[in-house]
C-alpha cells in the first residue's frame, strides 16, 4: 500500500504539469480557436531560458545567430529574479506569437491554424537546439523538496506543491471565466468576433491577454518541471500530447475537468509503472502511454453526437478544393516530366525525387480524408507504419509475393483506418485531430516501440520487390546506380494511378457527397447522404493510400523502423500536405515536391544554401509564413494560370456547360406525375412530443398532410415549428409519438434514410455546400447511392443524373446559374437553390423552413409561384414562414402551433378569422381588409 | 436636435470596389429613419460602414460628430453605437442571459430587466444556450442585447427577419419608444415596407447602391407607386430625370450615374 502512495504522489507531480499545460491549451483554444501543438515547445523555451538564467545569468533572446545573449549577472541569477524574468519572457513570447502568427490567422480555416502551430513548434524546438544544444540540462530545486511522510511513506514534498500550484491555477481560471466580464468576453469573442466588436470589445486585445496568460502558465510548467526531470528539447515538447489529451477530456472548455483529467492521467501512468515493475505478466510496452489515450478515445466517442446540433458552430471556411476536371492532360504531362527527371537526376537528387513521390502519395491520403471530407487526421504515418510492419511479416514469415503482400498489408492499414473512423462519427474538427494523435501515440507505444513486433534493434526487414522477373529493388550492386531508376518508376506508377483515382473521385458522385459532408453534415443528411458511411469510406480509402505509401517506404529503406512513423512524422506530414494544398491532387504533388522534408526542392535548397542546422528552423518559419500568406495552400497560386490554359484548351467542353448553354426550358410539364396519389394521408403525425431539458418544445401534436397538398405551418416564435420539422426529418428524437410517412412508420429511421424515402427538407439558414457548384449542389441530392458506385467513381468519370438536377433548377428558375458557385448568388437565389436541392430527388413531401426569410417583396412573390409549380408536379409542400402574404395566399390548408401545441387548423380564411390565432400570432394586420405587410401598398409603378 | 449619423457623398464596398456610391444620409437624435430597398441595393453595406466594420471608400461618414474612418469598430461601439447585424452575430454557445450581460459594457447601460420589458418572451429562455433558441427568439435577443447598452445610435439590419407578424407589430413601436424616451437615433433596414413607414419619421430608398428616394415616411407611404418602382429596379424606372414630385433638390451633388436612369427623388 505505502509504495502505491509514493507512486501516486509522484504521479500527482506529472499530473500537475499536464494540468498547467492543459489549462493553457484550453485558454488558447477558447480565445482564438487554436489547438496549439507548439504549447509544449513554449514550455521548453521558457524552461531553457530559466535554467540558463540560473546557471550563467545570461538572458537568451528568442532568435539565433547574432547577439542574442544579454548578461544579467556574472554568476547565476537568484531564484526570485530568475522566475520573474522567465515569467516576463513567457508573457512577451505569448504576445508575440499571438500577434505575429495567430491573429493574422483568426479568420483562416481551423487547419491553417493547426499547421501554423506545427510550424511554430518546429521553430521553437530548433531554436532551443541551436541556442542551448541537445545535451540534457538540470537545475536546482524551485519548490521545497525535503521529504515528507504521508500514510507511512516518505514522499517528495515538491510534488505536493506542484499539485497545489496546478489546482490554484485551475481554480483561478475557472473563477476568471465564470465570474468576470473578461472571461465572458473571451468566450464571446472566440465565437463571433463581429458580435463582440459590435458590442465594443476588442477581440484582439482579449485574445492577446489570453495568450499571454496561457504562455505564462506554460512557462510555470516548464520552470517547475526543470528541477524534477532532466531537460531535453524533444522530450519537453512531447509533453503537449498528454496535455492535449486532458484538454480534450475537458472539451477544450472546462478548466476543472481538464485539471481533474490531468491528475488522473498522471497518477494512472505512475501507477502503471509500479505495476509493470511488480508483475511480469503485465505488458512492458505502450500501456503507460497508450492506455490513458484509449480511455480518452472511448470517453470522447461516448460524448459526441452523430450529427451536430442546431446552431452548433462549424468550421465556416474549409480549405479550397479544385473544380473537377479531367486528369488526363495533367497526368500525361506530370508523368513525362517526372520520368525525365528520374532518368536525368543522379544520386541523392534522384533519391530526393523518389522521396518526393512517396511524400506526394502520403499527401494524397490526406487529400481524400482531410481535403474532401474535412476529417483532420494526425495518424497517417501510423497507418503507413502498420502497413510497413505487416508487409515485413507477410513477406518474410509467410512468403507472400509482391504485389499481393503490399496490397494485403495496406488492408491492415484500412482496418486501422476504419477503427479510427469510428470516433469520427461522433467527434469533429480539431477535437478529432486530438483523438487521432492520441491513437497515433497509442499505436506508436503499443506496436512500433515494442521489440516483439518491430523487429527489435535491427528493425523489421523488407525484401526488395520484383514483378514477373522485373527487379524493382532500389539498391544495386553498383553503388553509383543507387537509387535505381526502376524503383523510381514503380513509385511513379503507383502515384499516378492513385492520383487519377483521387481526381476521379472528386469528379463523381462520391466526391460530391464527400464535399457535402465536409461543408455541412446536417444538410448532407437532408440530401440523403449517409454521413457515417461517407466518413468511414474516406477513412478506409485514406488509410489504404497511406498503407501503400508505408509499404513503399519499407521497400525504399529495406526495413521498417519505428522512428519513421511517429506522431511528429504525422504532424509534419499534415503540415506539408496542407501547405501544398490539401483540397486537391495538385496540392499533394506540390506538397511532396516543394515542401516535404527530404523532397526535391528542400534537398536542393539545403545543398545550394548550405542550411545545415538551420534547416528545421527555416522550414518551420516557412510553414508559418505560408499558412499565413496562403491559407488555402500554395497550389492555389497556380489556379488562375491553370484555369486560363484549361479554358483555352477545351473551351466550353466542360461537363456542365450544357447547363449554361441550354435554353431555360421548363421540362416539368412533359414529365409524368411522380407517383399515383395513394390512399390515406402522406404524412401522419400522432401524439408527437419533444422536450429539451425539461421544457416541452412539442406537446402531443397530431398533424396530417395529404398527398400533393400545399400546407402552411405557422405560429409565434418559439412555438416549435422548426422542432417539428427536425423531429419529422429525424434530427431530434421525440420523447413520444409516431410519425407515419407514405404507408410506413419512419420513427426509427436516420435522417438520410427518411430523405431517401421521399421526405425532403430545407433549413432556416441557407445551408448550401459552398465548394460545389450550383448544379453539383443539386446533383448531390439527385443521385441514388449504391455500394458499388464508389468503386466505379474511382475508376472513371461517370456523368451524374444531370436531367434531374436541371429539372429541379428549372422548377425554381435557377438553371441559368447552374455552373456558378453558391458564393456568387444573392441571398434569395441561394434559398431557391436550397429548395431545388431538396426536390431534386423528387420527394413525396418537402418541408420548407422559412424559405422567404430575408427575401424582398419581389423575390418573395416569385418564390410563391415556384412553390406552386412544385405542387403542380405532385410534390407535397409543408411551408413554414412568417410572410403571411405568401402563406395565406398560397397554401390550401394551414396548421397553427403555439407553445408546442396545435392552436388551430383550417383553410386560410378560417385561420385569418380565428380570434385565438389573431391574438397569438397574426395581430390585426391580416384580418380581412387590412394590407399585408411585406408588400408595398401598391404594386403598379407610376410610369409617368 | 443634433445629428448623430451623417454620410456625405459616402462610397463603400468590398476589396476596393464600391457597392454603395455617393450616399447622403443623416439621422438626428431621437429620430427613427428607415432604410428601404430591394435585396442587393447596398443597405447592409451602408450600415456596416456607419458602424466602422467597413472602411468608407470615399466621402465623409461621421457618427456622433466624429469621423469613423481610421477608428476601430469596437471604439465606435463604445461611443454608443449599437449595431444589430443581419446575421445577428449572437454568441450561440453562451446563454441568452450571458448574451445580454455582454451588452452591458457601457457605464450608462440599462438593466436586463428593463430590456426584457420589451421582450417578455425572452424571460423563459434566459438560461438556454442562444444557439438553441428559435429564429425569432434569437432576433429578439440580438435587438435586446443592443438595447441593454442604451445606445445613442441604434442600427438594426432586417429587424423583422424570422419574426412572427404579431411580434413585428409589437417590435417596430419599440424603435419609436427608444427614440422618444431616450433620444436614441435609430436607423433600420426593413423588408416590411408598410410597417417600416408607419414607425419611421423619415425614410431612404436605395437601389443599385444609390439613394433613389428620400423623404418623410408619411409622404413615402403615400407614393407607393414610386416605392414599387424602386423595388422592381430600373426596368420600371421613370424614363427621364428625377421624379416629378419635389425635384432633385440635391441635383448639384456629385453622382456616379446621374442622368436619365438615375431616378433620384426627394419628396418634399
Amino acid at each position: 500500500m505505502s509504495e502505491h502512495v509514493l507512486f501516486l504522489v509522484l504521479g500527482l507531480g506529472t499530473g500537475a504539469i499536464y494540468a498547467l499545460l492543459g489549462l493553457g491549451l484550453v485558454m488558447e483554444h477558447r480565445s482564438s480557436g487554436v489547438v496549439n501543438f507548439a504549447h509544449g515547445a513554449i514550455a521548453t523555451v521558457i524552461a531553457y531560458v530559466f535554467v540558463e538564467l540560473r546557471s550563467t545569468g545570461d538572458l537568451v533572446l528568442p532568435w539565433v545567430g547574432f547577439s542574442n545573449r544579454i548578461s544579467l549577472s556574472n554568476e547565476g541569477l537568484a531564484l526570485g529574479p530568475a522566475i520573474a524574468v522567465a515569467s516576463l519572457y513567457a508573457a512577451v513570447l505569448g504576445l508575440v506569437i499571438y500577434v505575429v502568427v495567430f491573429r493574422p490567422l483568426r479568420a483562416a480555416p481551423a487547419l491553417a491554424k493547426v499547421v501554423a502551430s506545427v510550424g511554430l513548434m518546429l521553430v521553437l524546438q530548433s531554436f532551443v537546439v541551436i541556442a542551448f544544444g541537445t545535451s540534457a540540462k538540470s537545475t536546482s530545486a524551485v519548490l521545497p523538496d525535503e521529504p515528507v511522510e504521508l500514510f507511512g511513506q516518505v514522499v517528495p514534498r515538491d510534488r505536493l506543491w506542484l499539485a497545489a500550484v496546478a489546482v490554484c491555477a485551475a481554480a483561478l481560471l475557472w473563477a476568471l471565466f465564470r465570474y468576470t466580464r473578461f472571461g465572458l468576453a473571451t468566450r464571446a469573442a472566440a465565437e463571433s468576433e463581429k458580435g463582440a466588436t459590435l458590442l465594443g470589445y476588442s477581440s484582439t486585445r482579449i485574445a492577446a491577454a489570453n495568450w499571454v496568460l496561457a504562455s505564462m502558465l506554460a512557462g510555470v510548467a516548464g520552470v517547475l518541471l526543470a528541477p524534477i526531470t532532466s531537460l531535453t528539447p524533444l522530450q519537453y515538447s512531447l509533453l503537449v500530447v498528454p496535455a492535449l489529451g486532458v484538454a480534450l477530456v475537458g472539451r477544450f472548455r472546462s478548466f476543472s475537468l481538464t485539471a481533474l483529467a490531468a491528475f488522473a492521467l498522471g497518477m494512472a501512468q505512475s501507477e502503471i509503472t509500479k505495476i509493470q515493475a511488480d508483475h511480469d505478466w503485465f505488458p512492458k510496452y505502450g500501456v503507460k502511454e497508450g492506455l490513458p489515450f484509449l480511455v480518452i478515445l472511448v470517453a470522447m466517442a461516448a460524448f459526441g453526437r452523430s450529427l451536430p446540433e442546431r446552431g452548433e458552430a462549424a468550421d465556416t471556411r474549409p480549405p479550397a478544393t479544385a473544380r473537377p476536371g479531367s486528369p488526363l492532360a495533367p497526368a500525361v504531362l506530370g508523368t513525362s516530366v517526372a520520368l525525365i527527371a528520374l532518368i536525368v537526376l543522379q544520386g541523392s537528387y534522384r533519391g530526393a525525387l523518389i522521396q518526393s513521390l512517396v511524400a506526394a502519395l502520403l499527401c494524397l491520403s490526406l487529400v481524400v480524408l482531410t481535403g474532401y471530407v474535412g476529417q483532420i487526421s494526425l495518424a497517417q504515418m501510423t497507418f503507413a507504419g502498420l502497413s510497413g510492419l505487416t508487409l515485413s511479416r507477410l513477406a518474410l514469415d509467410v512468403g507472400v509475393p509482391f504485389p499481393l503482400s503490399m496490397l494485403l498489408a495496406s488492408l491492415v492499414a484500412v482496418a486501422a483506418g476504419l477503427l479510427l473512423g469510428l470516433p469520427a462519427l461522433r467527434v469533429r474538427g480539431v477535437q478529432l485531430a486530438v483523438i487521432t494523435i492520441a491513437a497515433a501515440v497509442a499505436v506508436e507505444q503499443f506496436v512500433f516501440a515494442n521489440p516483439d513486433l518491430n523487429g527489435g534493434f535491427t528493425g523489421a526487414k523488407v525484401p526488395p520487390p520484383s514483378l514477373f522477373g522485373l527487379d524493382l529493388n532500389i539498391r544495386s550492386p553498383r553503388i553509383d546506380e543507387y537509387p535505381r531508376v526502376a524503383f523510381g518508376v514503380f513509385v511513379l506508377v503507383v502515384l499516378v494511378v492513385v492520383a487519377i483515382g483521387v481526381t476521379n473521385l472528386r469528379r463523381n458522385a462520391t466526391g460530391r457527397r464527400m464535399l457535402a459532408v465536409r461543408a455541412n453534415e446536417r444538410a448532407a443528411a437532408a440530401a440523403g447522404i449517409d454521413v457515417r458511411a461517407t466518413k468511414l469510406l474516406a477513412f478506409g480509402l485514406s488509410a489504404f493510400i497511406a498503407g501503400i505509401a508505408g509499404a513503399i517506404i519499407g521497400y525504399q529503406r529495406g526495413l521498417v523502423s519505428a522512428e519513421s512513423f511517429g506522431v511528429f512524422a504525422s504532424l509534419t506530414l499534415l503540415a506539408f500536405a496542407y501547405v501544398g494544398g490539401i483540397g486537391r491532387v495538385s496540392g499533394a504533388i506540390a506538397g511532396g515536391v516543394l515542401i516535404a522534408a527530404g523532397g526535391l526542392v528542400p534537398v536542393a535548397l539545403d545543398r545550394w544554401l548550405a542550411l545545415g542546422r538551420y534547416e528545421v528552423l527555416l522550414s518551420g518559419l516557412g510553414l508559418v509564413a505560408i499558412a499565413i500568406a496562403h491559407p488555402d495552400g500554395v497550389a492555389t497560386a497556380f489556379d488562375r494560370p491553370t484555369r486560363a490554359v484549361r479554358g483555352w484548351w477545351q473551351r466550353s467542353t466542360t461537363r456542365f456547360a450544357v447547363a449554361r448553354s441550354a435554353p431555360p426550358v421548363r421540362t416539368h410539364a412533359a414529365r409524368p406525375p411522380l407517383q399515383a396519389p395513394a390512399e390515406g394521408p402522406l404524412l401522419s403525425v400522432r401524439s408527437l412530443s419533444v422536450s429539451f431539458g425539461g421544457i416541452n418544445a412539442l406537446d402531443d401534436i397530431d398533424l396530417v398532410v395529404e398527398h400533393g397538398s400545399f400546407v402552411g405551418l405557422i405560429g409565434p416564435n418559439g412555438a416549435g415549428k422548426t422542432t417539428f420539422v427536425d423531429a419529422v426529418s429525424g434530427y431530434v428524437r421525440p420523447v413520444r409519438g409516431t410519425i407515419g410517412f407514405a404507408d410506413g412508420c419512419i420513427d426509427r429511421l436516420r435522417p438520410h434514410v427518411r430523405a431517401r424515402r421521399g421526405l425532403a427538407r430545407t433549413f432556416q439558414g441557407v445551408e448550401l455546400f459552398d465548394d460545389l457548384t450550383v448544379v453539383e449542389n443539386v446533383l448531390v441530392a439527385a443521385e441514388p447511392v449504391r455500394w458499388w458506385t464508389s468503386a466505379a467513381d474511382v475508376v472513371r468519370h461517370r456523368p451524374g443524373r444531370l436531367d434531374d438536377a436541371l429539372w429541379a433548377l428549372d422548377i425554381v428558375g435557377m438553371r441559368r446559374s447552374a455552373d456558378l458557385e453558391p458564393s456568387a448568388l444573392s441571398h434569395g437565389q441561394r434559398k431557391l437553390v436550397g429548395i431545388a436541392r431538396a426536390v431534386a430527388s423528387r420527394p413525396k413531401l418537402v418541408l420548407l423552413d422559412e424559405p422567404a426569410a430575408g427575401l424582398d417583396t419581389h423575390e418573395s412573390r416569385t418564390l410563391g409561384t415556384h412553390l406552386r409549380s412544385l405542387v403542380a408536379e405532385g410534390i407535397g409542400v409543408l411551408l413554414i414562414d412568417h410572410d403571411m402574404g405568401l402563406v395565406l395566399g398560397a397554401c390550401d390548408e394551414i396548421w397553427v402551433l403555439d407553445f408546442g401545441r396545435v392552436l388551430a387548423h383550417g383553410s386560410p380564411d378560417t385561420i385569418r378569422a380565428d380570434r385565438a390565432v389573431i391574438d397569438a400570432y397574426l395581430g390585426d394586420a391580416h384580418q380581412e381588409g387590412a394590407a399585408a405587410p411585406g408588400a408595398p401598398a401598391a404594386t403598379t409603378a407610376d410610369r409617368r | 436636435m443634433s445629428t448623430v449619423v451623417s454620410l456625405r457623398g459616402a462610397s463603400a464596398g468590398y476589396d476596393g470596389t464600391a457597392v454603395v456610391r455617393h450616399v447622403d444620409l443623416h439621422v438626428d437624435e431621437g429620430e427613427v429613419v428607415a432604410l428601404l430597398g430591394p435585396n442587393g441595393a447596398g443597405k447592409t453595406t451602408t450600415l456596416l460602414t456607419i458602424s466602422g466594420m467597413l472602411r468608407p471608400l470615399g466621402g465623409e461618414v461621421t457618427v456622433l460628430g466624429r469621423p469613423v474612418a481610421g477608428t476601430p469598430p469596437f471604439r465606435i461601439a463604445r461611443r454608443g453605437v449599437a449595431h444589430v447585424p443581419e446575421d445577428r452575430s449572437l454568441f450561440s454557445d453562451l446563454t441568452a442571459r450571458e448574451n445580454l450581460l455582454l451588452g452591458r459594457r457601457r457605464k450608462r447601460a440599462r438593466s436586463i430587466d428593463a430590456v426584457l420589458h420589451h421582450f417578455p418572451q425572452l424571460e423563459r429562455v434566459l438560461a438556454s444556450r442562444a444557439g438553441l433558441l428559435s429564429g425569432g427568439e434569437q432576433q429578439m435577443l440580438a435587438v435586446g442585447r443592443a438595447l441593454v447598452s442604451n445606445p445613442k445610435v441604434l442600427i438594426v439590419d432586417e429587424m423583422s427577419l424570422g419574426l412572427a407578424p404579431i411580434v413585428v407589430e409589437r417590435l417596430m413601436p419599440v424603435l419609436r419608444e427608444i427614440a422618444a424616451d431616450r433620444g436614441t437615433g435609430v436607423l433600420f433596414v426593413e423588408q416590411h415596407v408598410h410597417l417600416a413607414l408607419q414607425v419611421a419619421d423619415r425614410g431612404y430608398v436605395m437601389s443599385h447602391g444609390e439613394i433613389v428616394l428620400e423623404g418623410p415616411a408619411r409622404d413615402l407611404a403615400a407614393r407607393a407607386d414610386l416605392m414599387a418602382a424602386s423595388y422592381l429596379g430600373d426596368a420600371l424606372m421613370p424614363a427621364a430625370g428625377p421624379f416629378d414630385i419635389g425635384t432633385g433638390s440635391n441635383g448639384s451633388r456629385p453622382h456616379a450615374s446621374s442622368g436619365e436612369r438615375t431616378g433620384e427623388g426627394r419628396i418634399a
